[in-house]
């Protein structure tokens, strides 16, 4: 061991020397690993950013971290099937947890109707002071103003509602729906203000104040679900599991339960990434074992010279794996630093313009805010110094076997 | 005691499934110091006879024995570890590791060996000196003459002082005075170091030049004197 750890120096020399003997080559080799590499960086910072981007938009598109209703509330979400006034038990279960904002709400299918048109919606009764850290809709309010009073008059409609109902901001709107007795209810208010969301939230959802919606509805201190945000998002499956426990009767459910559609999503994303990872170690590998083992068939003689010398095979394969440590170290820290400047590049956000809108629809935002994950490079660098080394087994054993006097006698002809 | 002695060494390549005889009943023995020459004409079979003398090739029946150790009894690494320590060589095509200047190569050995820095940098000096390569020493093989490379092989031969050089066509690629010059560095070597150098060769300079004739045909010793 001795041995092979001092002629570690003349075997690092000789390995960099030989990779500069056909510099085109090596430059070729070296430019393929560190886009490789590149791809793994940037690609894992984009699509990490849109799936946070995704999450938060699910999360903030009403969904919170977890919501509880009813039992079967979510079957056939109805007044009917409304809860009582939240007991102080209730409150103090919630209270407990990691969360950094719950609310209640009221949710029930409604009619708004103008003097043209009318449209199904889903009215929400709000608690406005909460639902301002819990969603969206306080900072998407783009004409008139977000509920400034718990109790404050006035309705809140997308713009894309506002304009297949033909109506304007300020003007009456009536609000249409069950009521606990069975009987339809209904209230004129006027449009305080006008919000911009995704297409399916601004066309079909409509913003009440809770204690209106109550009394319009007949509910009492009745409500028909909470929703709430924890102070960190690793804690959901425990926080959940806990308010089962607390909550019995009641049923709670994580994001990913209410939203299966993007959890899958995200699933597939993280496929997506796993997969562009593993080709990228491919292309890595095979370059790697095609460029050595080129090398190899060239410098056969000079194996042959080496072993002549008294060159140890086992140090001869430690000098070809060497040769692919630095050739692949020098291109993977390339492709890690490139990689890195594209990052940090657009940390400030890229927008993605026209396709943004698109990207709507499956609840991205349209500006992707890529982070450098520290983690990740670091995971890169040494998976595919750790391929490197693996791919050279091969080429260097090849080279190691050989019988010297093969190659010496092919030479001389 | 001989430094090298061959017992009935036996061989056959098969060359285009074609059976070639390369040896056949071939003993010799060698004792340190001694200058021999191996001759003949070419496929006679005394590269093969060299090439299993250095533990580059193995016979097919027989042994070759160096200092004492019986070279089909060792390992890879051991024959290597022996090439190492005990032999020297010197081939036709030069075969100078081409990343390597001329210093370099001939501190290759040594720094296989685990000789320091300064001892080794001073012995490949010293050594190129003498082979008059002292104004080259920091040239690349591709920037050298073909007989200065032939020169900067006998110098890496030579460094670590082994006990035997084993020399393949070591003139072949020389003019005659080139050819003196490196017969009598080897030469002068052999006497002040008592070398022991196997040669070779078909060259008649080089034949006339060694103390012991060695003359081989089809594989087999035809005269030894």
């Amino acid at each position: 061991m001795n041995r092979f750890t001092g002629s570690l120096p003349l075997l690092l020399e000789l390995a960099w020397r030989n990779l500069w003997r056909n510099p085109r080559r090596t430059l070729l080799t070296v430019v393929a690993i560190t886009l490789a590499v590149m791809s793994m960086v940037v690609l894992g910072a984009f699509m990490r950013a849109w799936s946070s981007s995704t999450l938060n938009t699910t999360i903030e598109n009403l969904t919170g971290h977890i919501q509880i209703h009813a039992l079967h509330y979510m079957d056939d979400p109805g007044i009917e099937r409304s809860m009582p006034a939240l007991p102080d038990e209730g409150v103090a279960a919630l209270n407990s947890q990691p969360v950094s904002v719950w609310a209640q709400r009221v949710r029930v299918p409604a009619m708004l109707r103008t003097e043209r048109e009318n449209s199904p919606v889903e009215l929400l009764g709000i608690q406005p002071d909460k639902e301002r850290d819990l969603s969206f809709i306080a900072g998407a309010v783009e004409q008139g103003s977000y509920f400034t009073a718990p109790d404050q008059r006035g309705i809140l409609i997308g713009r894309a509602l506002m304009d297949r109902l033909q109506t304007r901001f300020g003007r009456r709107v009536v609000l249409m729906s069950q009521g606990v007795d069975g009987q339809v209810k209904e209230i004129g208010t006027p449009v305080v203000g006008v919000f911009s969301a995704a297409p399916e939230l601004e066309r079909s959802v409509v913003f009440i104040t809770l204690p209106r919606a109550q009394r319009m509805l007949g509910l009492g201190d009745g409500y028909s679900e909470i929703a709430l945000k924890l102070t960190e998002r690793e804690q959901l499956s425990d926080v959940a599991q806990s308010l089962r426990q607390l909550l019995p009767g009641l049923d709670v459910r994580t994001w990913y339960e209410l939203q299966p559609f993007t959890k899958a999503m995200l699933e597939m994303s993280e496929g997506t990434i796993l997969i562009w990872i593993l080709v990228s170690f491919a292309v890595v590998a095979f370059g790697l074992i095609n460029t050595l083992l080129m090398a190899i068939y060239e410098r056969m003689r000079e194996f042959g010279l080496l072993q002549a010398l008294g060159m140890r095979p086992g140090m001869l394969l430690l000098q070809m794996m060497c040769e692919s440590l630095l050739l692949v170290g020098v291109a993977t820290l390339a492709g890690l630093l490139l990689g890195a400047m594209i990052v940090l590049a657009y940390a400030d956000g890229l927008d993605f313009g026209s396709w943004g809108s698109g990207a709507q629809y499956f609840g991205a935002a349209s500006v992707l805010y890529p982070e450098l994950s520290w983690g990740e490079l670091i995971y890169i660098g040494v998976v595919v110094w750790c391929l490197g080394v693996v791919a050279s087994l091969y080429p260097a054993w090849m080279a190691s076997r050989r019988v010297p006097v093969d190659v010496l006698n092919r030479a001389q002809h | 005691m001989p430094i090298v002695v061959c017992e009935q060494l036996n061989k056959v390549y098969q060359q285009e499934r074609v059976p070639v005889v390369a040896l056949s009943d071939v003993s010799l023995q060698v004792e340190a110091g001694e200058f021999v020459s191996l001759a003949g004409p070419s496929g006679c079979g005394k590269t093969t006879l060299l090439n299993m003398i250095g533990g580059l090739d193995q016979p097919d029946t027989g042994q070759v024995i160096v200092g004492g150790e019986v070279l089909g009894a060792l390992s890879p690494g051991a024959l290597a570890d022996l090439r190492l320590r005990r032999i020297g060589f010197v081939f036709q095509a030069y075969n100078l590791i081409p990343v390597l200047s001329a210093r370099e190569n001939v501190e290759f050995v040594m720094q296989l060996q685990g000789i320091d820095h300064t001892d080794r940098r001073q012995r490949a000096e010293e050594m190129l000196a003498q082979v008059g390569l002292s104004e080259q020493m920091e040239r690349r093989p591709a920037e050298l003459s073909g007989g200065q490379q032939q020169r900067v092989a006998v110098a890496r031969a030579m460094v670590s002082n082994p006990a035997i050089v084993l020399a393949d066509e070591p003139t072949a690629n020389l003019d005659s005075s080139a050819s003196e010059s490196l017969l009598d560095l080897m030469k002068s070597l052999n006497e002040q170091q008592q070398t022991t150098f196997i040669v070779a060769t078909h060259d008649p300079q080089v034949i006339a030049f060694t103390d012991r004739k060695v003359s081989l045909l089809d594989g087999k010793i035809i005269a030894d004197h």
